[in-house]
């Protein structure tokens, strides 16, 4: 999967794990969670990210009107 | 596939946002309804851009009325933190919409005939209709937008409107989310959804993850920077409804935009967010130019719906769900009886089921009983009340259940798919591909499950046994509904419920929460009267049952269940009616 570049405003991936959408603080280099008990750099946060989104696995696929028909 | 494209129109930092917006439906010659708050009407130089968007482009001006109602006239009359106009009370809703109209007026001219709100209550369109007959249509709700995204934004946002068509339809006056049986039952105001959902993860998740909005896709984490398949995806799915509803179907675009730069759900860097929106507005006009795509004003739709689509007409939906790449089907139902759903993954267990036909009365608003929950009960709810069993007893879904010797199999277990979908005069005809079930001793079987809606609240569910292993054993079958009533994932007071079994020992009883079971041979008919939403359900045999029961809940299960009992034999059918009702 293509590297992609983040925005500072962060959510927590744990609570978005949770289809929870809580955004983060940052204290030093790290950002924290005021709902649950992550924290972590925007790296590890980014990493969290893209393995939430394996949970879609076509999300780089596809599927046009002809595709439908037969799915 | 119809289209409406609309921008919302309101002063502050986002503007340039908007200007944005325009420039690329403009540059791609797509027809754009602005929606204009009245906030943004007293800005001189904002009304300048939005005439001009008129004269040059042709843009419809319409009325934006869910927030933005800053002026001296609201602050001296309401004043205080803004609210959504649903939530408000009577006289303030009144005063609300008067102004904006009046605004309307004085700044364009002429009376609007669209309207937005994210939600639009029947004490609201009742209102809208009596000030401003010409407004034709209005989007007037979200597609099951509530509890799941309550939850979403921990426990903040209090927008309860489930329950509703997918797509266009004509509100009741009573209950504004249920479609009209008639004229005289219409509000005279065509609705059209705020944005197309994903009808297979609208269901099973937030509808704010998923819909034809980009950045709602971005906020699911649905797309991995500029690469964003899933929302041609979706707008392909809304085409594909053509091939099941006579060539219609609808599809809107409708993003504030706030959500173009610096939304803090969005992760994305604003130009992935821009480039996305712009992406799918070249989409859909790459299909206009195809000839596969109309882009219309809204007020020009509302014209057009109204010629071509009568009230009442039954829709359908079968959603295949391209994300996860799951391959499941769901298949919807709408008429103004009933919205139901069937989740062929769970071998076309019925999943969510709102009785229209109960005509269950509810208005929003702090003079309202209802408050802030302005959904169409339900009675069947999977995903919220327990469905099939994972820790404890299931909860609200219905089923077959197979018994062959001591044994007894759950056709929820068997994963189906949608065979055929037929639409003619009797109705919609829906059929699984067969479920294939094995018991512990060997042997095998397969059941066709069919599905006939043919309006007046009644659907005939009929099981085919298409093949056993060993044509001598013998099996039974329940067809088995469990069922509550409610609007959110918690349990309602079920006192007043009463259930009843005809057959050879006629009984009835009032729900207590007592766990009591009333059996009968030869039962024909098991019944759910529950006057809280002014509705009743039932099992009826239309091939003889050999018997069947009711059972009432307990407080750890607050469920009633209807069962009717069958043989099921090689070659033969079994055939049942659902039957909603409304009752007292
Ligand atoms: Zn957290």
């Amino acid at each position: 999967m293509a590297e992609i570049k983040l925005r500072k405003v962060m959510r927590c991936p744990v609570c978005f794990a949770r289809e929870n959408d809580v955004t983060l603080l940052k204290d030093g280099d790290e950002y924290y969670c005021i709902r649950c008990s992550y924290h972590g750099t925007a790296d590890h946060i980014a990493g969290m990210y893209m393995d939430l989104r394996k949970k879609y696995r076509w999300i780089q696929h596809r599927v046009t009107l002809e595709e439908l028909r037969i799915l | 596939m119809h289209l409406n494209l609309i921008h919302r129109v309101f002063p502050g930092n986002e503007y340039p946002l908007i200007l944005l917006q325009q420039r690329y439906a403009h540059e791609l010659g797509l027809k754009v309804t602005l929606m204009v708050q009245i906030d943004a009407m007293q800005d001189p130089a904002i009304v300048a851009d939005v005439k001009n968007f008129h004269e040059q482009y042709g843009d419809e001006i319409g009325l934006s009325l869910s927030l933005g109602y800053d002026s001296p006239e609201f602050r001296e009359k309401i004043g205080g933190p803004s609210e959504f106009l649903w939530l408000y009370n009577n006289e303030e809703k009144r005063f609300i919409i008067q102004l904006g109209v009046d605004y309307f007026r004085r700044t364009f001219g002429h009376d609007p005939q669209s309207v937005a709100s994210y939600h639009l209550d029947s004490t609201c369109q009742k209102i809208l209709h009596e000030i401003c007959p010409s407004v034709k249509i209005a989007v007037a709700g979200c597609f099951e937008e509530g509890v799941k995204v309550f939850h979403g934004c921990n426990n903040s946002w209090y927008l309860f409107n489930e329950g509703m068509p997918w797509g266009p339809w004509y509100p009741a006056k009573t209950h504004t989310l249920r479609p009209a049986e008639n004229e005289a039952d219409w509000t005279g105001i065509i609705g059209v959804p705020h944005l197309s959902r994903d009808l297979s993860l609208s269901y099973e998740g937030r509808n704010d993850f998923f819909a034809s909005h980009p950045a709602n896709a971005q906020r699911g984490l649905a797309n991995i920077g500029y690469d964003h398949p899933y929302d041609y995806n979706l707008c392909d799915l809304y085409r594909f409804q053509e091939e099941f509803n006579h060539g219609f179907s609808y599809y809107n675009v409708f993003v504030s935009a706030g959500w173009l730069a610096g939304h803090p759900t969005i992760q994305d860097p604003n130009e992935v967010s821009q480039k996305l929106y712009r992406d799918l507005l070249e989409y859909l006009a790459k299909l206009q130019k195809q000839g596969n795509l109309t882009d219309m004003y809204m007020s020009e739709f509302a014209d057009w719906y109204r010629q071509n689509w009568p009230i009442a007409t039954p829709e359908v939906y079968l959603a295949k769900e391209v994300l996860y790449g799951s391959k499941k089907h769901y298949f919807w139902y709408l008429d103004p009886t009933m919205r139901v759903l069937v989740d062929t993954n769970q071998g076309g267990s019925i999943g969510d089921l709102r009785p229209y036909i109960g005509k269950t009365p509810v208005a929003t608003g702090s003079d309202q009983k209802d408050l802030m929950v302005g959904s169409y009960p339900y009675l069947i709810q999977s995903i919220y009340r327990t469905g099939a069993a994972h820790h404890f007893i299931d909860g609200a879904r219905t089923t077959l259940l197979v018994t062959h010797k001591d044994e007894t199999l759950d056709l929820c277990t068997c994963k189906t798919r949608v065979s055929n979908v037929k639409r003619d005069e009797t109705g919609t005809q829906l059929i699984l591909t067969p479920a294939k079930m094995s018991f512990s001793d060997g042997l095998e079987i397969s059941v066709e499950t069919e599905y006939l809606f043919t309006g007046g609240g009644a659907i005939q569910i009929t099981r085919r046994l298409l093949n056993v292993s060993d044509p001598s054993a013998t099996l039974t079958a329940q067809e088995y509904l469990k069922g509550c009533y409610g609007v959110t994932e918690y349990p309602q007071d079920m006192r007043g419920i009463t259930l009843s079994v005809d057959g050879d020992q006629p009984q009835r009883l009032e729900y207590a929460y007592g766990r009591r079971k009333l059996c009968s041979d030869h039962a024909q008919t098991v019944t759910a009267v529950i006057p809280q939403i002014t509705s009743s359900m039932a099992l009826e045999a239309i091939t003889p049952a050999q018997s069947g029961y009711v059972l009432e809940g307990l407080l750890f299960s607050p469920y009633y269940t209807l069962v009717l009992d069958y043989n099921l034999s090689l070659g033969k059918e079994t055939s049942t009616w659902l039957k909603l009702n409304s009752a007292k």
